[in-house]
């Protein structure tokens, strides 16, 4: 009874958090389920949550019916041109925004904030016309060049991040014989490794979910991202191979759980600090 | 080993002067401490020095050559900061090799150098180890390597000390100055401390408000002090300030209370000559210029306030009576056993051929 009277309040907070947990949880298990399912067990007047038989082959024809792999082929690569690109582009320019002095920066800097209040819809129309005229409707090019130019709140969060770095090291580089470019790349971004993660992450799940953009650009099927494949799956048969749609979403969503559990610790990991004596 | 000359140098951030015309010439090899209270821009120099920052006006010569406009690797110069400034991200290998690799050069020149620099300051066994497993002591050595490590002409330090314990600090101290002997590096020092800098200096430059007060050994820094601040600010406790003034020949006031000499002294009739008559004047008396026993005619009376026990001596810091002046606690330093308690009424004989005179005025030394 003193157990739990000491510990009432950390009690209710797991119980409040498993709850909240299972509600986003529900969804994420039905999908498996159904993927697990024969065409009769899909609708029943009761709920059944273990398939019977469980059909494993819905996985199998879920990957031939659309060319999954291909599909998934495409999103990694764009992912990682996207990851790449805005990690570089978005740490260079924190890293100018940050730590070097140069005239109106402050200036350049609130405008480069002043971006991310335009919503993305506004800006949809001009950027196609744009890509249309340049050549490039229709290639892997639209959908990678504005994340190389790096993102506003990417650079914002990274300059915070920097601004915490003491300015001590860079000037003890700055006398070990370092030029600009070597304090960036061996102070700046080793240092950072937190938050260049968290960079990577949501630029790597924001490219793979996103459906808006391949929609609009791409053409040519072979170059279909899995958001665009999970489409397919409604228009291509008619009626929806929900088992199918359903096999196809556990398959495109396990390497973003995989990816989050592998790099969690990272995010939670702190900076250290200690070679500097507060 | 290198000359340092810095001539007119000045600093200013918007409206406030932080160096004022400051000249300073190091010698190869020499040992020199800029001391001064926070904000007497002795970190400024350094930093100019570095090239870390720019003068406003005035060059800075390294071996003759002006440097003033050199980025601060072009000059060859190391430097141990007061927080060290250890790498966190790498092993103390790499954070020794860090400045050798930037230079491209052999690994094999790198691991040997890497060795001896560690060898010679004792911490090799840490070298896998990263800054944050080691204590403020080891780091601090560590510190000192990466800037040994490439043997640059001149050695800049920021107050290494100040934040190791006392006991590490003496142990510092004078492992500092071991490594200076060996290695003869010029090395320009800052520090707050002015035991720091009465103890390992070949020469002080004593800094007030962005302009030098006096440049000198400790000696001459301590027993002729050039000012009223160089006088207070440099020995512990600090020197005793007493208002004074010349009657005539047989008579002086101190304190506001008049004194009567029987027999007049060399020194005053010096003063005599340099037409000090009644003007007001401040008498420097340091803490061991005062004395229990009866050795000259200026005696004062006192109660005692506090006494510290400093082992063989002691200090004690007596309120005068009969006094209308703020300067009425001094402190005297004492040898052997004290016998006193607090609240004791004291007398106390000052010493007067060893104290110092200065302007009340323009606070400068009057040489007698």
């Amino acid at each position: 009874m003193n157990f739990i009277k000491q510990n009432l309040l950390k009690i209710l907070t797991q119980m409040f958090m498993i709850l909240f947990s299972a509600f986003f949880l529900v969804p994420l298990l039905w999908m498996i389920s159904t993927s697990l399912k024969s065409p009769e067990q899909l609708f029943t007047p009761e709920v059944q949550w273990i398939p019977n038989p469980i059909v494993f082959e819905n996985y199998i024809r879920a990957i031939e019916y659309v060319n999954l792999f291909n599909a998934f082929k495409n999103t990694f690569f764009l992912c990682f041109l996207n990851v790449l690109g805005v990690v570089v582009a978005s740490s260079l320019a924190a890293y100018a925004f940050a730590v070097l002095d140069w005239k109106y920066r402050e200036y350049f800097f609130y405008i480069t904030l002043a971006t991310m209040m335009l919503p993305d819809m506004v800006t949809l129309v001009p950027q196609f016309i744009l890509f249309q005229k340049l050549g490039m409707y229709g290639t892997l090019l639209p959908l990678t060049l504005p994340s190389m130019c790096g993102n506003a709140f990417y650079i914002f969060l990274l300059r915070q991040f920097f601004l915490t770095v003491p300015k001590d090291l860079r000037e003890a580089a700055c006398l070990d014989g370092c030029n600009e470019f070597d304090i960036y790349r061996k102070i700046y971004l080793p240092l950072s490794i937190p938050a260049l993660s968290v960079v990577a992450l949501f630029q790597f799940l924001f490219t793979w979910n996103d459906l808006l953009k391949p929609s609009i650009y791409l053409i040519d099927q072979n170059q279909y991202t899995l958001s665009l494949a999970l489409q397919q799956f409604k228009a291509q048969h008619g009626g929806t191979e929900w088992a199918l749609l359903m096999a196809a979403a556990t398959m495109i969503v396990l390497p973003v759980i995989a990816i989050f559990f592998l790099a969690q610790k990272t995010f939670v990991q702190g900076i250290s600090m200690t070679g500097i004596k507060e | 080993m290198a000359k340092l000359q810095i001539k007119n140098l000045s600093k200013t951030f918007g409206n406030s002067k932080i160096l004022d015309s400051v000249d300073i010439s190091v010698k190869d090899g020499e040992f020199i401490i800029l001391v001064g209270p926070s904000g007497s821009g002795k970190s400024t120099i350094l930093r100019l020095i570095s090239g870390l920052d720019s003068p406003s006006s005035g060059n800075i010569y390294i071996d003759e050559k002006d440097v003033t406009t050199l980025l601060p690797k072009n000059r060859d110069i190391a430097m141990v900061f007061q927080n060290y400034a250890l790498y966190p991200h790498m092993t103390i290998y790499e954070n020794l090799a860090f400045p050798l690799k930037i230079k491209n050069i052999d690994k094999t020149i790198i691991e040997s150098t890497v060795n001896e620099v560690s060898e010679m300051l004792g911490i090799k066994k840490y070298l896998s180890k990263k800054p944050k497993e080691l204590s403020g002591g080891e780091r601090q050595r560590v510190a000192l390597g990466r800037a040994i490590i490439r043997k640059p002409k001149i050695f800049l330090m920021d107050e290494p000390l100040s934040n190791l314990d006392a006991k590490l600090r003496t142990q510092m101290r004078a492992e500092l100055l071991r490594l200076h002997k060996s290695l003869s590096n010029t090395i320009i020092y800052v520090t707050h401390d002015q035991i720091e800098a009465l103890t390992m200096g070949d020469r002080i430059v004593v800094l007030n408000q962005g302009k030098i007060q006096q440049i000198g050994t400790p000696q001459e820094v301590y027993n002729t002090p050039n000012n009223i601040f160089v006088a207070s600010f440099i020995g512990s406790p600090s020197i005793n300030l007493l208002d004074f003034k010349i009657i005539d020949l047989n008579n002086i006031v101190l304190n506001g209370k008049p004194f009567k000499f029987s027999t007049p002294q060399d020194t005053y009739s010096g003063l005599m000559s340099k037409y000090l008559i009644n003007k007001d004047l401040i008498l420097g008396a340091r803490p061991e210029n005062l004395n229990i026993k009866s050795t000259s005619s200026l005696m004062l009376s006192g109660k005692i306030e506090l006494i510290e026990m400093l082992g063989n001596e002691y200090l004690l810091y007596v309120r005068l009576d009969d006094t209308f002046s703020k300067r009425s606690l001094i402190s005297v330093r004492l040898h052997g056993h004290c016998s006193y308690l607090r609240g004791n009424e004291i007398t106390l004989y000052l010493d007067v051929s060893s104290s110092h005179l200065f302007n009340s005025m323009d606070t400068q030394r009057i040489t007698i």
